[in-house]
């Protein structure tokens, strides 16, 4: 049995039930990303800080400091980076370092950034945020709104993503509580709310990344070792937690 | 200045909090919550948002004594809220309170510890301000928190045990500067981590406060020590570090 190898490190992971001329396009979009990355590198004169560097690259300098909470203490970039080392005779290692940083930066991006939701969020964990129901936030006139928004930095397009703090500044100029109550202003309608995928009574607003379900901030537990300290809005479901607990690292 | 709304006052205290965290992250400081954002602002009414901590923002094992190699180690929990009113983005009541705790280690792994509560310290605001009430005061206890609450910080592995230290006499209202969320900060920092590591984030936090709103104050507002009004914030109180250095090192030399 094929493994999904969703969470490997140092693999990237396609959606295998794409038709194939999708699952091209987003290996081609993905293969675009490392080279913007690899590009944009190396046009810098001085080596920058990883939060440094992609802030930039995503032309979102603010958010520079949120991106340092999802690296600090992330000890498996570096071992990346040095694992490659060749450290010969006659051979530069920092030769060798320098080529290896902007593959790691992009695994980096990849792996922590695009996973965990805090900065950006991808679809389950958006309509989660914005309390719109998942099939709600399928609606082509729904993601109109919320167009603005989109991420479109390296790997965008591999999956819709949304800039968490973009999303707060369309809501807040909205003059409205939330996403839901943003939709419904613009289009005249209720629209369904995104509910916990634990207890279907309480509205959702975070996401769990085991059962990768839209879950509350009652049913879920935060704070796991693993999770970059960035990520506020990642969290593990309370069921899953407790089966999982040995295995979590607490 | 326009009103501020929930997702802006958020967007401010998120930004403080990131750069607390990192600060913390850098010199090995252990902060909790490490993943969660601690902060959340909630309309109360049309003209009022407040913003609480949802969980006590918990400084496990720092220095009892800051400026000490081997000092003792304490455990701090921090908790409570500020109400900002939106027709002036200005701070009319906060009530923070700060838990010092002496927590054994547990020589068992999985058993709950009892910690011995050392203080509790309520720093209140209101505006307008009432009579016999100094504008900014703090009220010391020697009630320990609900238990309950503090497990809403899922890093605080231990109870409050029922020996406390002696009775407080808890109405006496000691005038303080204004201690809002950052200035306590500021404050545990200061006591408790080492004088270099506390230098770096005052400076840090000196950029970054004019973010969070700062409290009203009519009754001050034409008073001539208000003006900047910043200056009513304890974080203001603290002094540069060059001259107080510079003067033992030449007491030293002397």
């Amino acid at each position: 049995m094929n493994r999904l190898r969703r969470w490997s490190d140092g693999f990237i992971t396609l959606d295998g039930t794409q038709k194939p001329e999708e699952l091209a396009r987003s290996t081609l979009q993905i293969l675009d990303g490392f080279s913007e990355i690899r590009a944009s590198y190396a046009k810098l004169n001085k080596p920058l800080p990883p939060a440094t560097f992609i802030s930039r690259l995503l032309n979102e300098p603010k958010l520079v400091d949120r991106l340092t909470l999802y690296i600090t203490g992330d000890s498996n970039k570096l071992t990346d980076i040095l694992s490659f080392t060749d450290y010969k005779k006659g051979k530069d290692p920092m030769a060798e370092i320098r080529r290896r940083i902007p593959i790691v930066l992009g695994y980096w991006l990849w792996e922590s950034v695009l996973r965990y939701p805090g900065i950006l969020l991808e679809k389950i964990a958006a309509a989660s945020y914005l309390n719109i129901s998942e099939s709600e936030f399928e609606d082509p006139e729904v993601r109109a709104i919320f167009k603005s928004t989109t991420y479109n930095g390296p790997f965008a397009g591999a999956k819709p993503t949304w800039y968490r703090h973009k999303l707060d500044e369309l809501i807040s100029s909205g003059g409205v509580n939330n996403g839901n109550e943003l939709v419904a202003k613009k289009l005249g309608r209720q629209i369904a709310k995104c509910m916990c995928s634990v207890d279907p009574k309480r509205t959702a607003g975070y996401f769990c990344i085991i059962t990768n379900r839209p879950v509350s901030l009652e049913c879920s537990r935060g704070g796991v070792a693993w999770i970059p300290s960035g990520a506020d809005l990642a969290r593990v479901s309370k069921p899953a937690f407790d089966e999982l607990m040995p295995w979590l690292g607490i | 200045m326009p009103p501020l709304n929930t997702y802006q006052l958020d967007h401010r205290y998120r930004e403080f909090w990131d750069r607390f965290k990192i600060h913390c992250k850098r010199n090995a400081l252990s902060l909790h919550p490490t993943t969660e954002f601690p902060f959340k602002a909630e309309n109360k009414n049309d003209h009022q948002i407040s913003v609480s901590l949802t969980m006590p923002i918990y400084f496990q094992r720092w220095r009892k004594f800051g400026g000490k190699v081997d000092s003792d180690l304490i455990d701090i929990i921090l908790y409570g809220d500020e109400t900002v009113d939106t027709d002036t983005n200005e701070v009319i009541l906060s009530g923070i309170t700060v838990e010092y705790y002496d927590v054994p280690i547990s020589k068992k792994a999985g058993n709950k510890v009892e910690a011995k509560a050392w203080e509790r310290i309520r720093y209140d605001f209101k505006a307008p301000a009432r009579f016999a009430h100094p504008v900014f005061h703090a009220q010391i206890s020697s009630t320990p928190c609900v238990p309950g609450f503090l497990q809403k910080n899922s890093a605080i592995q231990w109870t409050v045990g029922a020996k406390g230290n002696q009775p407080r006499l808890s109405n006496i209202k000691i005038p303080t500067a204004y201690m809002n969320v950052i200035s306590i900060i500021a404050n545990i920092c200061a006591d408790h981590s080492p004088p270099p590591v506390f230098e770096k984030l005052r400076q840090s936090l000196l950029k970054n406060r004019h973010k969070v709103p700062v409290a009203r104050t009519e009754e001050l507002r034409e008073h001539p020590l208000s003006k900047p009004k910043q200056c009513w914030e304890g974080l203001a109180w603290y002094v540069d570090e060059a001259p107080q250095m510079a003067a033992t090192a030449t007491a030293i030399s002397a």
